[in-house]
């Protein structure tokens, strides 16, 4: 392998992949970077066997090749290379790496044990629109759960049905559920757990003028394709559970509240929360057309007052506060309408002026 | 600010003469204090370790701490007496009793030493040094044990002195006295330092507490950290925690058992773990704490020791719960080794006022009132009154491990 290219080049095929690494100690050679010179691209390639990575940058290459490099160092060393033009060259299983008079060298692995990222060719296909995409990954993420003993909420579910685009996530405490309408002539259909952290990366990656965002799926496996990227995830296995059940068809109080207002004064009265035994525990009370929150530790005390608009009936409630600051930071409207019956029943928190987009919280239940 | 007087009231090798004086109450004409006599585990099966010991085994060279085989070896004919905790919570109680009359701030340090908060009870009861006799002469003619007191203005000095001479002894360590009663004595009678800070101050030549005293603070941080900062200012005596009458905050609650014979089984296992789970889970709920940390522990036959933990995305002190969050962890971290010990413990915990509940799981309402349910028959009619079916025919015991069941026995700490 012989390859001319630029420092940036190098560092984007690095930075898009790197996430993919493995990060535990299984095989050696997934802790590093497959890089692969051919028909006038480099590719790069990672995977952790959960996700994979793979991304083409442009290149002159003088004579095709294959390595995988160890990511860590590899990494660090594209980052340090100077804004010049470089030169890679792969004699056996050293590649080195020439810039202006001075050179490096590093040892790759054996490229045959890298495992084979699958196209999913032949598989069915699927065009998804980027901008409003992003927004769902952003707007439903967050609920997924991070605890491995149950899989299934440690994804998003993505639903394509008839003109119907659906993220859902949860964690069981809390839902986020996104629905969008799009164009699906074919009538596709898909149903799939993606991993969050798979989500996470096609947020980061993807650009917001990019154009195409290309899903093939098989019953195991998404394949995410836009611009140079294609990014392999497994699907997580198991049932998601039915999420439409849990979601309240009726409420007894209805509260209009000015979205960063409510923010600040729930975040405000978080930090009282934070000491003691229950850290991030606060208490909601409505009384006619006021929200008050009165937090007290030994830290200090608070008493927030709202003026609100509202329906129906008074209601006293609890909620873990960061339930409530994490869906109110991706809400971009000026209203948000919340939905309660009662302190134990689910709270529902929606824009006012998007009906795409519904969260609802478990409040606390003191004894 | 008035100088503080804290009285240590020690009880000289409690269990011993505790169940040396519940015997004489009861007629006996043994002192077992005057003859070769050890408290800990089973005279019958000889399993155990010795955890009191009689002035007259130190000619034997037994040790707390060894295993009754063992000083059974040095004293064939060693008096070996059963730990009655029943018996050494109600003499607890008896002396907290006497104590309460002598002050309103008392802490209960283990089950058998107290401190006491004499600041400003002059004018009540005499000089400290007076009072502190009065106490030991009631306590022996009242309850029939001796103690040592320790008299100081804080609660470690009172702690050192109390152990300078025994038994039936009031000493003082006031911060004037400690160049020429605490810097002569070694190392290892300070408070927290054990068997490993001693190895590593004997290590650099530091043999007596008055040696650590005059050692660069810095230069014990270099090896012991935080801790070489602390057992400096122990060493000058500096120490003002307040006697605290309540309990210390609990951080965690375990129970482990050694097994009679070693568990190969997977079955087994998990009931073991049930049976430990079934007295930790009751304490926990006792407590009104929540866990939100399920840790599992075990060693093998061969003495290696093996744990795994998972911290909860909620909180729960539902056994069954518990159970089976137990047994995963054992699942995933057992590979069948024969097993002698196995432990489990829940940490982070939280009180019990708020409950976070959860869709799709299932509600755990009923096994709530279960719980509760079974708590309460067991402090009524004993800890058997109601077991698990699944132990019927399965030669293992439906409840395992801890002291007492109903109540909390007070435990070391290293807590002042």
């Amino acid at each position: 392998m012989k390859v001319n290219c630029s420092k940036d080049s190098l560092l984007t095929g690095v930075n898009t992949v790197l996430k993919a690494v493995s990060s535990k100690n299984t095989l050696p050679v997934l802790q590093g970077i497959l890089v692969k010179a051919e028909d006038q691209h480099l590719i790069f390639e990672a995977t952790d066997l959960e996700m994979g990575i793979r991304c083409m940058v442009p290149a002159h290459i003088e004579k095709e090749g294959v390595t995988v490099l160890p990511a860590r160092i590899f990494s660090d060393l594209v980052r340090k290379l100077p804004e010049a033009p470089i030169e890679l060259e792969l004699e056996n299983d050293i590649l080195k790496i020439n810039y202006y008079e001075s050179n490096l060298s590093l040892r790759g692995f054996d490229p045959d044990e890298f495992p084979l990222l699958p196209d999913l060719n032949g598989e069915e296909t699927f065009v998804l629109p980027v901008d409003i995409f992003k927004n769902m990954i952003r707007q439903t993420i967050f609920a997924c759960s991070t605890e491995e003993s149950r899989p299934v909420f440690t994804g998003c579910l993505l639903q394509i049905e008839e003109s119907n685009l659906r993220v859902i996530a949860t964690d069981t405490h809390r839902l986020a559920y996104r629905i969008a309408e799009i164009s699906n002539p074919e009538n596709c259909k898909f149903q799939g757990i993606i991993p969050a952290k798979t989500l996470n990366e096609i947020y980061r990656l993807l650009r917001d003028d990019e154009e195409n965002l290309t899903i093939r799926f098989n019953e195991a496996q998404i394949l995410f394709q836009f611009g140079s990227v294609v990014l392999l995830s497994r699907l997580i296995e198991g049932q998601f559970p039915n999420y439409k059940q849990v979601i309240p068809q009726s409420c007894q109080t209805k509260l209009f509240l000015n979205t960063r207002l409510f923010q600040d004064s729930v975040e405000r009265a978080s930090l009282l929360a934070r000491d003691g035994n229950h850290p991030n525990i606060i208490k909601l009370s409505v009384e006619s057309e006021r929200l008050s929150i009165d937090q007290s530790s030994d830290l200090g005390e608070i008493s927030e007052i709202m003026n609100i608009k509202k329906e129906g009936n008074d209601v006293n409630i609890a909620f873990n506060s960061k339930y409530l600051l994490d869906v109110l930071k991706v809400i971009e409207s000026e209203e948000v309408l919340v939905e309660m019956s009662g302190s134990y029943s689910p709270g529902v928190i929606r824009p006012l002026d998007d009906p795409n987009y519904l969260y609802l919280a478990l409040p606390v239940r003191t004894s | 600010m008035k100088r503080r007087i804290i009285f240590h009231i020690d009880v000289n090798s409690a269990y011993l003469s505790w169940e040396a004086a519940y015997r004489l109450q009861q007629g006996e004409s043994l002192d077992i204090r005057t003859i070769p006599a050890v408290i800990g585990g089973d005279p019958q099966t000889r399993h155990g370790i010795v955890l009191a010991k009689s002035i007259p085994t130190k000619k034997y060279d037994i040790k707390t701490g060894e295993t009754l085989y063992s000083a059974l070896s040095k004293c064939p004919n060693l008096l070996i007496v059963r730990p009655n905790y029943l018996l050494f919570r109600q003499c607890s109680e008896a002396l907290r009793d006497v104590l309460k009359e002598y002050s309103p701030t008392i802490q209960q340090f283990s089950i058998d030493e107290y401190f006491l908060d004499y600041t400003a009870m002059e004018n009540l009861f005499g000089e400290p040094l007076q009072a502190a006799h009065t106490i030991k002469e009631r306590v022996k003619k009242e309850l029939g044990f001796t103690v040592n007191i320790g008299i100081s203005t804080n609660k470690l000095l009172a702690k050192i002195s109390s152990d300078f001479q025994k038994p039936d002894k009031v000493h003082t360590l006031f911060p004037e006295e400690i160049p020429t009663k605490m810097w002569p004595l070694p190392v290892e009678d300070l408070f927290l330092v054990g068997s490993a800070t001693t190895r590593k101050l004997h290590a650099r030549n530091i043999h007596t507490i008055g040696e650590l005293a005059g050692t660069d603070p810095l230069y014990l941080r270099s090896f012991l950290k935080s801790h070489g900062l602390l057992i400096w200012n122990y060493a000058h005596g500096r120490e003002n925690s307040p006697v605290r009458p309540g309990a210390i905050p609990i951080k965690g609650i375990g129970n482990s058992t050694t097994t009679s014979f070693d568990v190969e089984d997977l079955h087994e296992a998990h009931l073991v773990l049930l049976s430990l789970v079934e007295t930790m889970c009751t304490r926990l709920r006792h407590k009104g704490y929540l866990a939100q940390l399920v840790a599992v522990s075990f060693r093998t036959n061969e003495f290696l020791n093996y744990s795994h933990q998972r911290k909860l995305s909620f909180s729960t002190d539902s056994t069954n719960e518990i159970w089976e969050i137990a047994c995963q962890l054992l699942d995933e971290l057992w590979q069948g080794q024969p097993l002698r010990h196995l432990g489990v413990r829940v940490g982070e915990l939280c009180q019990n006022d708020f409950i976070q509940p959860a869709f799709f799981v299932r509600d755990r309402v009923k096994e709530r009132k279960i719980d509760r349910a079974i708590d309460e028959i067991r402090e009524r009619f004993g800890a058997q009154a109601i077991i698990r079916s699944s132990y019927l025919h399965s030669g293992l015991k439906p409840i395992a491990g801890g002291v007492i069941t109903e109540e909390e026995y007070p435990m070391m700490t290293s807590i002042l």
